[in-house]
């Protein structure tokens, strides 16, 4: 891409800015829902990473589909049992689809979108 | 190097002779508590800087097998009471684990950051489960998990076959320094191997290694079992120790330090990441004694400078600088003789 006259740092700059301003955004949001603490972010940083991961390469649709999907398992697991088992269930999911799916969701399905 | 597959490589044998040496006569001028600990810390350091730095495998997770070790031990203590059997066993459980966690993640063909979210899985699951294991419930045997509190107050480590000696103190840091050495050296034998160079062989082109015949899911399983059996070694000698287990082993602060020891020490070395566990550790603990800056901060602002100064890590960039060092010398040494000669000459011609 460098050879195409693009700045590689420049474009990653801009891409951290852009994340961490959303990850800015997300906080803001979840801030009247939760507590807050100097240390509330801990407690996301291995959700959005196993869903971004198991998501795939293609960010959007990917993130969707596993943000969804694990969201549903934990909240039903959690209403039928305990919150403990609901996250681990969550877990157990994101093994089994990695296992299933070693190139993430989209490198399985809608492997066109981004 | 031999090269039959025999033997444990170059070795420099006086420095590890030095070494030995000076960590023998330790305990008669400083107090064991925090070198054992130290210790502790620069074996788990040693069990990843092996399976990350010569095999290419990126572990999220390795927490898990340092407190399965721990926990494994805390539990078969408590049901056995001597305590040969569940030292054993802290190192076979979690190197089971790590075997069939591994299989199913190499003969799955899960790779790169794949594979660093499914160890990170592992480890969050065992630590959301112990945090909830509070409660008579939740016993295996006479030992109860605890939850949040963990087990304390398990037997310790003992003399082999009598269970009223108990190792503490100053014996329990020979113990332990006696396990770091000898798994050092079973690493440097491993290395040293045909399995090692196998190794060293899919960390650098594993589609080649493949194409060859190796069979790679194979040697990834089993090398991740021998790290895992390692991790949990440094983990039973951790709760032996701390003389309680609680879940905070299985945390994500545990995996990152883990990580971070082996990034400042050198992936691909394994001296490196074992003094930045000392060394990284030993500022931990000085920084926990003083009130007037967080401690975190001041760690973090050092990993950020190590990552921007030295990328490569400790080990390898001091290998570079002593050679760098080393030209310069000659450089110098022949300009000075090339001077001399000159001068030499201008007063042979008169």
């Amino acid at each position: 891409m460098a050879a195409l006259g693009y700045n590689p740092s420049t474009v990653y700059m801009l891409t951290f800015t852009v994340g961490a301003a959303l990850s800015g955004l997300a906080g803001g949001v979840m801030a009247p829902l939760t507590g807050l603490l100097p240390s509330v972010g801990g407690a996301y940083i291995a959700k959005a990473f196993i869903t971004v991961i198991t998501g795939g390469a293609a960010v959007i649709a990917g993130t969707l589909s596993t943000a969804t999907l694990f969201g549903t398992v934990d909240q039903i697991v959690s209403f039928a049992s305990t919150p403990v088992l609901g996250e681990i269930a969550m877990l157990a999911l994101a093994l089994v689809l990695l296992r299933l799916m070693p190139q993430g969701v989209t490198g399985q399905f809608f492997r066109n979108s981004t | 190097m031999t090269a039959s597959g025999f033997g444990i490589g170059r070795i420099r044998w006086n420095w590890l002779a030095a070494l030995g040496v000076l960590l023998a006569v330790l305990p008669l001028a400083y107090e064991t508590s925090t070198p054992t600990l130290l210790a502790i810390w620069a074996l788990f350091a040693l069990s990843l800087a092996l399976m990350w730095g010569y095999a290419g495998i990126i572990s999220f997770g390795h927490a898990a097998y340092f407190g399965l070790g721990a926990y494994t031990y805390a539990i078969a203590s408590f049901n056995i009471g001597e305590s040969t059997v569940p030292f054993l066993l802290a190192l076979a459980v979690p190197a089971l684990v790590a075997a069939v966690i591994g299989a199913m993640m190499f003969y799955g063909r899960i790779s790169d950051v794949y594979l660093g979210v499914t160890t990170l899985v592992v480890t969050l699951i065992l630590n959301r489960f112990m945090n909830a294991t509070a409660g008579d419930a939740y016993r295996i045997g006479n030992a109860r998990l605890g939850g949040f509190n963990g087990i304390p107050a398990f037997p310790t480590l003992n003399v082999p076959g009598d269970p009223t000696t108990e190792v503490y103190g100053t014996a329990y840091y020979y113990v332990v320094v006696v396990c770091l050495i000898a798994a050092y050296l079973i690493c440097r034998w491993i290395l040293a191997s045909s399995f090692g160079r196998a190794l060293i062989g899919i960390r650098e082109n594993e589609l080649r290694m493949e194409l060859l015949g190796y069979n790679v899911p194979a040697y990834k399983t089993a090398i991740f079992a021998v790290a895992g059996a390692m991790a949990g070694l440094a983990g039973c000698l951790f709760a032996n120790w701390a003389e309680i287990v609680t879940p905070s082993v299985f945390s994500l602060g545990q995996t990152a330090e883990v990580l971070i020891w082996v990034i400042v020490g050198g992936l691909g070395t394994l001296v490196g990441p074992m003094i930045a566990a000392v060394v990284l550790g030993s500022l931990k603990l000085a920084l926990g004694h003083q009130t007037t800056i967080d401690n975190s901060l001041i760690l973090g602002a050092i990993l950020i400078l190590v990552v921007l100064l030295i990328p490569r890590g400790f080990a390898p960039s001091s290998v570079a600088w002593r050679r760098r060092f080393a030209q310069s010398q000659v450089r110098r040494r022949q300009a000075r003789g090339k001077r001399r000669r000159r001068v030499a000459l201008q007063e042979a011609e008169p």
